[in-house]
């Protein structure tokens, strides 16, 4: 066995280059598949995860501020009271909306454990610790927050899962929690069962976060899901292209070795052996750098998903990825070396050395005849010659520029979706209604004073029931036509009068109907017959329809203004004034900057970031594999030149055989990328509940699809030109002597 | 008679330290003549050739062939002395594997820009003449190592180049086919093409060359 150990050894080393190669490509993947692994991970129903994790509370309620609170043999645990109120925290302008502000020494009670994400919990008072909502993008650990004229220091970032409040204070903090009311967190033996409570001023049931939490969620996962998929497929059909190749292009030592003695098993050995001995650190290097990696990103992951979804990568997630890309680099180098292992070894040298058939013969005679210069038909004309080595290329190439094609269009549609499901250019500023009892024609009357104000509606949203059925559904209705609010019709028209509504996807699949059917509904107003006029996208995934507040009755629940504003006008500067002449009875916040557009942002951030990273397997496959390549012909440009090519020819033949390459590549891999991206969008809207309007699917646009089919040509070209460079320059004699 | 190469004060260092492959070469070789170098494995005598050639530069000194001070070339002129000025055999051939014998033959003449047709003629010619004329559409791989040879060789002189050099043409093939190449150089400088032949073979030297040279430790002894 030593012969075939040391052959390993020799071909590693000999081979410097292209150990280097497969070194690189099998560390970039490792690092991909373990990200992608942990993003699939993260995606796997988070809320519930973080619910288990957490201990989350069944029951929130709020108790009188001296009520006896309830205690319960239904309750197996809980955690409070604490005294709550509800304020506006500001950091100098910023303002963020009303929340819950509760004052709590334990950070890890029996129910509703948080998890802290910054900073450190809270020692005393003057201190605060932030939901990651409150806390956003732009405020953090160290920053002095102002919360009812109080100034405190923020300490930390927690978490928790059904979002119990929006910021945490010592319970001592009397300036703060003065006139609180109590809190108390409940885990119930049956979470289905709200038990009566006596004293009780508010309650939310986990269902209901839950419900919103993962309405904002599902339309996301399967895009991500999506990413990390395409992320493990590309970059293992990388390494089995990368290595394969490595393999081919070594078939006359395979041969030589033959001759040498070396039994089919042997050779298998010591090529698969040889290949190892690279793969295997760096896929150890590989998970290491994917680990690191996968903390902001999952970082990125848990603020798009609202919730904590996984802390860090499982360590089983490591082995499988080591274990996974270990065998599959064994198996693709096993599998051409197997083939060369089965030839008689003259024929592995023959394979190795001369082309088989007379297709490169003809195709060069024809190419010789195009009235171009010499050193571009021998450029054009070397990737016949040699069919398996252009096919390693070819592939790479192709699998470069699709994952390109797919990537961006991918991205693309997310950003379009987004945008088509949060009305940010229609209704870009949204107007929440503070205090009790809430002074809502007040409110509107100021907004209505304003000069800039275009259009102003009250949203209000109520549940419903279809008889017979036990889905819950979400009717959101607005003052009159408010078709100016911009959801984006899929079919049909805005309703035009009350008895009229128009649905989101889920509701029409989920209770069977069509656009133009009847449908009977159950509010808690009373049962009324609604007809369906349109089909509107909307970007959750619960059952919903939009319809004129009048003849809903009293049963509305109030969620707040949507304002539009005149053509010109900024909206973060309409939104200061407003939230001015508003003092105390209101907060105008714009829709863009909105909780739900920072989820969509951390998404795209997530995409991208992984856009980048495939790009770059990709764009390094398809570099290493010219490289190899050009490396593989210096041989032969070293007798060129001693025949008298000049450098600058050198350089033209290199390039231009790996232009044609480049161009045929390209010119597949976009229609590729394009069908792949048609063909998956649609599935993954179904897996989300959505039906995805043209705006989304359409986002290829011609001179687009021309530059990255383009992005082929510049990625063989540049892959070709470094080694052009060297080979260039060498020296002939010297080329003649590796040989 | 004009002299082809003038080697004056030639010196060649591979490495810093060491002692030089070529230690003050001076070699004239006059047109029509057919040298010989000799010399042990190691004693400079490739290096010498590659000077020749144009493939590689002394480290002092000058080297002219046809009246070209191949020292003052960039590399690009340097190539393009190299497509007509020269035809050069390997000992190991150095055929290109993508392409067939014929082909082979034709890559200098287009590298020139020879017209195709004048230079499918000649490549037919000298394929014929060599007796390779059934084997044009063979790839190197197919064929025996004469065989090859004599590709290489039809390559060399596709140009009608006025300088042969010839490094171990003999060394990597049989003494039969061996005497085939010695008879075709010898052919050759006869009808006027003049020749610089590196050789171990002392047999060899003595059939082909109208005068012997010997390297010896980077340095020629004229003989
Ligand atoms: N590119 C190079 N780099 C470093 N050293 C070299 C290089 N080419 C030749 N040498 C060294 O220069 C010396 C002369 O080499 P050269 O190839 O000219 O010898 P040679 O006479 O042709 O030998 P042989 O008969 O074995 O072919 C040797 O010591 C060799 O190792
Ligand atoms: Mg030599």
């Amino acid at each position: 066995m030593t012969a075939v150990w040391q052959a390993a050894l020799a071909g590693a080393r000999r081979r410097r280059s292209q150990s280097l190669v497969v070194f690189v490509v099998v560390l970039l993947s490792a690092a991909t598949t373990l990200l992608a692994a942990a993003l699939l991970i993260a995606s796997d129903a988070p809320f519930d995860r973080a619910f288990t994790r957490q201990n989350g509370a069944h029951l929130n309620a709020v108790f009188a501020p001296s009520a006896t609170v309830f205690d319960d043999p239904a309750v197996t645990a809980k955690a409070g009271p604490y005294p709550v109120v509800e304020a506006t925290l500001s950091k100098g302008r910023q303002q963020r909306p009303p929340g819950v502000v509760a004052g709590r020494s334990e950070q890890s009670p029996a129910v509703d454990r948080l998890e802290l994400t910054a900073g450190r919990w809270l020692t005393g008072p003057g201190q605060i610790v932030l939901s990651p909502i409150t806390a956003g993008t732009t405020w953090k650990v160290g920053d002095r927050v102002t919360v009812r004229d109080v100034d405190v220091e923020v300490v930390g970032i927690a978490s928790s899962v059904t979002a119990t409040a929006a910021a945490w204070v010592w319970p001592g903090q009397t300036d703060v929690l003065g006139g609180a009311e109590q809190q108390l967190l409940y885990r119930l033996a049956d979470p289905s069962v709200t038990p009566d409570l006596p004293g009780l001023t508010g309650s939310t049931r986990y269902q209901l976060v839950k419900l919103q939490v993962e309405g904002r969620l599902k339309p996301m996962v399967p895009f991500v899901v999506a990413f990390a998929v395409l992320g493990l497929v590309m970059s293992t059909l990388i390494v089995v292209n990368v290595v394969a190749g490595a393999v081919v292009a070594g078939y006359r030592v395979i041969g030589v070795r033959k001759a040498l003695g070396f039994t089919p098993g042997q050779v298998v050995a010591a090529y698969a052996g040889q290949i190892l001995l690279i793969a295997v650190p760096a896929c150890v290097l590989g998970v290491a750098g994917g680990r690191l990696l996968s903390i902001p990103l999952l970082a990125g992951a848990n603020t798009a998903y609202t919730v904590i979804a996984a802390p860090t990568v499982p360590w089983w997630a490591d082995v499988l990825v080591l274990a996974g890309l270990t065998l599959l680099t064994g198996l693709a180098a096993a599998g051409p070396a197997l083939r060369a292992g089965r030839l008689s070894a003259t024929r592995a040298i023959t394979v190795g050395r001369a082309p088989r058939g007379g297709h490169g013969f003809r195709i060069r005679r024809a190419l010789a005849a195009l009235p171009l210069p010499r050193p571009i038909t021998f450029g054009l004309a070397s990737p016949f010659t040699r069919p398996a080595r252009t096919a390693v290329t070819m592939v790479a190439i192709l699998l470069g520029v699709t994952t390109v094609v797919f990537a961006a269009g991918l991205s693309t549609s997310l950003t379009e979706l987004a945008a088509a499901g949060n009305r940010v250019e229609q209704a870009p500023v949204l107007v929440a209604v503070v205090g009790r009892p809430p002074r809502e024609e007040a409110v509107r009357a100021l907004i209505e004073a304003q000069p800039k104000t275009a259009a102003v509606t009250a949203a209000r949203e109520t549940e419903a029931r279809v008889p017979g059925s036990g889905l819950p559904l979400r009717i959101r209705a607005y003052d009159g036509d408010a078709s100016w609010t911009g959801y984006p019709l899929l079919s049909g028209r805005w309703y035009a009068e009350p008895g009229e509504a128009v649905a989101g996807a889920r509701l029409l699949s989920s209770f069977g109907v069509r656009v133009g059917d009847e449908l009977t509904v159950d509010t808690p107003g009373g049962r009324t017959t609604v007809r369906i006029v349109g089909e509107a996208f909307s970007n959750g995934s619960t059952a919903v329809m939009i319809m004129d507040a009048a003849g809903l009755g009293g049963s509305l629940v109030w969620h707040g203004f949507e304002v539009s504003v005149t053509p010109g006008t900024d909206p973060h500067a309409y939104a200061e004034t407003l939230n001015t002449a508003l003092g105390e009875a209101g907060h105008a916040q714009v829709s863009a900057d909105s909780q739900e557009n920072e989820v969509v942002t951390a998404m795209l951030a997530l995409i991208a970031t992984l856009t980048l990273l495939l790009t770059a397997v990709a764009g390094l496959g398809v570099l290493n594999t010219v490289v190899l390549e050009t490396r593989e012909r210096v041989h032969e440009i070293g007798v060129l030149k001693t025949l008298g090519m000049t450098p600058g020819q050198v350089r033209l033949m290199v390039i231009s055989s790996m232009l044609l390459i480049g161009a045929v590549g390209g010119a597949l891999a976009v229609p590729l990328g394009r069908l792949l991206h048609a063909w998956s969008l649609p599935i993954m809207g179904e897996a989300a509940g959505l039906t995805l309007p043209p705006a989304v699917l359409a986002v290829y646009r011609p001179a687009e699809l021309v530059a990255l089919g383009a992005a082929g040509i510049l990625l063989a070209a540049i892959g070709a030109l470094l080694p052009a460079g060297w080979a260039a320059r060498s020296r002939a004699s010297t080329a003649l002597r590796a040989e | 008679m004009t002299d082809l190469i003038r080697l004056s004060a030639v010196s060649k260092r591979y490495e810093q330290t060491g002692p030089p492959a070529l230690d003050g070469v001076d070699l004239t070789v006059a047109a029509g003549e057919a040298v010989a170098v000799m010399g042990p494995s190691g004693s400079g005598k490739s290096t010498l050739l590659n000077l020749v050639a144009g493939l590689d530069r002394p480290t002092s000194g000058d080297v002219e062939v046809a009246g070209t001070a191949l020292t003052r070339l960039s590399e690009k002129a340097l190539a393009r002395f190299r497509r007509s000025g020269i035809g050069i055999v390997f000992q190991f051939f150095h055929l290109i594997d993508d392409l067939t014998a014929r082909d082979n033959v034709l890559v200098p003449a287009d590298l020139a820009g020879t017209g195709r047709r004048a230079a499918r003629a000649r490549a037919t010619e000298l394929l014929e003449s060599l007796g390779l004329a059934g084997r044009a559409g063979a790839y190197p791989a197919q064929l025996s190592g004469g065989e090859r040879q004599r590709v290489a060789i039809a390559r060399a002189l596709i140009n009608r180049p006025p300088l042969l050099l010839a490094d171990e043409p003999t060394g990597a093939v049989d003494a039969a086919t061996g005497e085939q190449v010695a008879e075709l150089l010898r052919e050759l400088n006869r009808n006027g093409q003049t020749v610089l032949l590196v050789t171990h073979d002392a047999d060899l030297a003595k059939r082909c060359a109208t005068r012997t040279i010997e390297v010896r430790d980077g340095r020629v002894s004229g003989a």
